[in-house]
Order: C-alpha cells, then structure tokens, then sequence
C-alpha cells in the first residue's frame, strides 16, 4: 500500500515539473529532490524518465469515471459519444503540447500500449454509435465498430497534428466538427435522408 | 552541386538504411558506398536525418500531376483516392522502423508533414465537392471538413501502424475507412464514367 502511494507520488510530482519547465529542462534528480527520495529509489518504481510517460496514458484509461458507463434514460446519444472521444483529447490537452509530444516521440521509440482500446469502453461507445444511427441522430449508416475506430484513429492524427503543429490549432473544436460531418450530424444530407437507408 | 550526385546519395543510403537499419548506417559508411568524401556529402545535406526529408522531395509535383492526369475520367471517387493516398504510399513504403525516425525527427523539431501541403489540399477538397454533386458519393457534408477528417485519420493510422511495427496492411484499413466515411455510390460511378470498382477490389 505505501509503496502504491510513493509511486503515484512519483508520478504526479514529476507531471508537475514537466508541465512547469518542460519535458527537456527536467532531470530524473530533480524529480528525486521534489519527492525527497534518492535516485535508487526512483529507479526501484520506475525504469527511466520516459517510462513515467506512459503512465499519463494508461492511468487514464484506468480512470475513466465508473459513472462515465451509467447511461440514464433520455441521454442525447450522440452528445454522450462526442464526450467520449473528448474525454481522451482534454486529456492531451491537459498535459500541454509538449508532454503530449514526448508521449508520442516514445511511443515512436518503444511502443509502450498506449493507445491500445480499452475494452468496456469500446463496447459502449459502439452501442452508442448504433443508437444514433437509429434514432437518426447521425446519418452515416456505416457499421458502428469501424465508425468508432474512425473515430479513435481521428483523434490520434488531431492529437498528433496539434503537437506537430506546436499546439496552434484549435484541437476540441477542429475535432468535433469535423468527427460531426464523418458521422454525419447536423449535415445537409439530412434534408434528402430517405435515399440513404 | 549536381542534381545527379544528390540522386546518388539519396539511392544509396536509402538502400542501405533498409538493409542495416537508420542506426547502423553511419556517414561515412554513405560515403564509401558513394565513393565520395565527407565534406562533400555535407555539400549536399547537412545531416544524416535530412535524408529521410529529401525522400519526399518532388511529393507534391507527383500528386498534382497524376491527379491531372486522372481528372478527366471523371470518376473522382478515384481521384479522391489519390489525393488521400499517395503521399502516405511514399511513408509507407519506408517501412515502420525508417518512418519511425522520420516521425521523430518531425515531433522533435514541430514540422507538419508535406501531407498537409495547400495545393494537394485543395485539389481533393475540390475532388470531394464534385464527387458529391455527381452524386458519387453519399457524404454530403462540408469538403474542407471531410479532408481533414480523412488526412489526419491517415496520419493517426500511420502512427498506430508504425507503433506496431507494420501490424495491419495500411492501405486495406485505411481504404475501407475511407469508403466508410465517404460512402461512395459506384452504381453512380460506373453509370458514368464506365469505371467498375467492385471489380478492381473483389
């Protein structure tokens, strides 16, 4: 249990100082020196400085709020589906451009699973998918799975574009309006929807 | 310089980065294979990573040029496809392991990548628009919007297929992507222009 809490500590001190000074400026004896531990122990939780970035992506997929799967009746599906997609991209957006940028330079280097699906949630947002297209939220009638695949490989390239873009564009917005007009939300198609089916 | 020299170093480190891999392929192994000397590689490029930018050198004029070359036929379900597809075939086609470090290179130093360059851009951007007022596709939202839906899925596909070293075939994946997001009618497309493209992919 402690040795659990030392090293989430580890963690979020050292998330700290990246966002402060930037991935580059921080050394490992800086975050040794934060959390009042020596390099050994460092090294006893965590293989190196680019093995903390990975937990910044899989702790993330761990945290998706239990309550993020509840799903109350009269729920706007489509509204929640976006919301699913920009919970990953507030995330980078959370960590800044350059953290964003190392997690990616890493997992060029040695892919570490971080973009890997977490299941229960893939499930739930390809239902989702399947019940905006029934209710007629969304008029793209192509299958549910590879339409949330779309979306997850969309996100990668908007994630990526952005850190290669030094974080000039305007990541959320470029992503949903663009996610809107792939499934079809809200588009001129709509008036002419019977020929679609 | 010589334009011919620099083909030369561009062929032969190329060659040899896929046979012995980016990292054990120094300069001066370059140079011995050019039987040339150092400073005269570095006339031509300054460093052994900017070899890897050169390799998309002429990109852009290639693309303009077969969408050119396509336009008249007419079927711009094709011409869509060319537009998305033939700058990624270039990456593709260096492997995961040489565009891993093309990648890399691109994060470290904030270059977007030539595929967001405005001419190929606005070619299929236009392609788009007249695919969906020949009713060749079913997608009628914005154009513009659409590209860049379809490019910066290509580049996060891309990303994934390097990260698993070359795990899925790219083009297969991206390609029913595409056709998923822009639902092309190729009853439409072979009514006019002839073209039969569930011939060509079953």
């Amino acid at each position: 249990m402690k040795r659990r809490k030392l090293k989430n500590e580890i963690i979020q001190k050292s998330l700290d100082l990246f966002r402060q000074r930037g991935y580059d400026a921080v050394s490992v004896q800086d975050i040794c020196d934060a959390c009042d531990i020596t390099k050994p122990t460092f090294y006893k939780y965590l293989a190196s400085k680019q093995n903390l970035l990975s937990y910044f992506f899989s702790s993330m997929s761990e945290a998706i709020p239990d309550d993020w799967y509840r799903i109350p009746e009269g729920t706007d599906c489509y509204r929640k589906l976006m919301e699913g997609y920009l919970m990953f991209m507030r995330h980078a957006v959370g960590l800044g451009a350059d953290l964003y940028n190392q997690v990616f330079i890493s997992n060029l280097v040695e892919y570490m699973g971080t973009f890997n699906d977490v299941r229960a949630f893939t499930d739930l947002m390809v239902d989702l998918i399947r019940e905006a297209q029934e209710t007629g939220q969304i008029q793209n009638p192509s299958d549910p799975k590879s339409l949330y695949k779309v979306g997850v490989g969309m996100s990668l390239g908007y994630g990526a574009f952005w850190c290669l873009n030094e974080g000039r564009s305007s990541l959320l917005d470029d992503f949903s309006q663009d996610l809107d007009a792939v499934f079809m939300h809200n588009c001129p198609c709509t008036t002419q929807a019977g020929g679609l089916a | 310089m010589n334009r011919k020299r620099l083909e030369q170093i561009l062929d032969v480190s190329l060659t040899m980065f896929r046979e012995k891999g980016f990292d054990d392929t120094s300069v001066m192994d370059i140079c011995n294979a050019c039987g040339i000397t150092k400073p005269t590689f570095y006339k031509y490029v300054n460093s052994k990573e900017e070899l890897l930018r050169h390799y998309y050198d002429g990109a852009l004029e290639t693309l303009i040029q077969a969408m050119d070359e396509h336009e008249p036929s007419n079927d711009y379900v094709a011409l869509i496809w060319i537009g998305l597809s033939m700058t990624a075939s270039r990456s593709i086609d260096l492997g995961p392991d040489l565009l891993s470090k093309y990648m890399i290179l691109n994060f470290h130093e904030h270059t977007v990548t030539a595929r967001y360059s405005a001419g190929g851009k606005q070619r299929t951007v236009e392609a788009i628009r007249k695919a969906q007022e020949a009713g060749q596709i079913r997608n009628l939202c914005d154009p513009e919007k659409l590209f860049m839906a379809l490019k910066d899925l290509s580049l996060g596909l891309t990303l994934k297929w390097i990260m698993t070293k070359g795990s899925f075939p790219f083009f297969s994946h991206y390609g029913r992507m595409v056709e998923d997001i822009i639902l092309p009618d190729y009853d439409a497309v072979l009514k006019q222009t002839g073209v039969d493209h569930r011939k060509k992919t079953g």
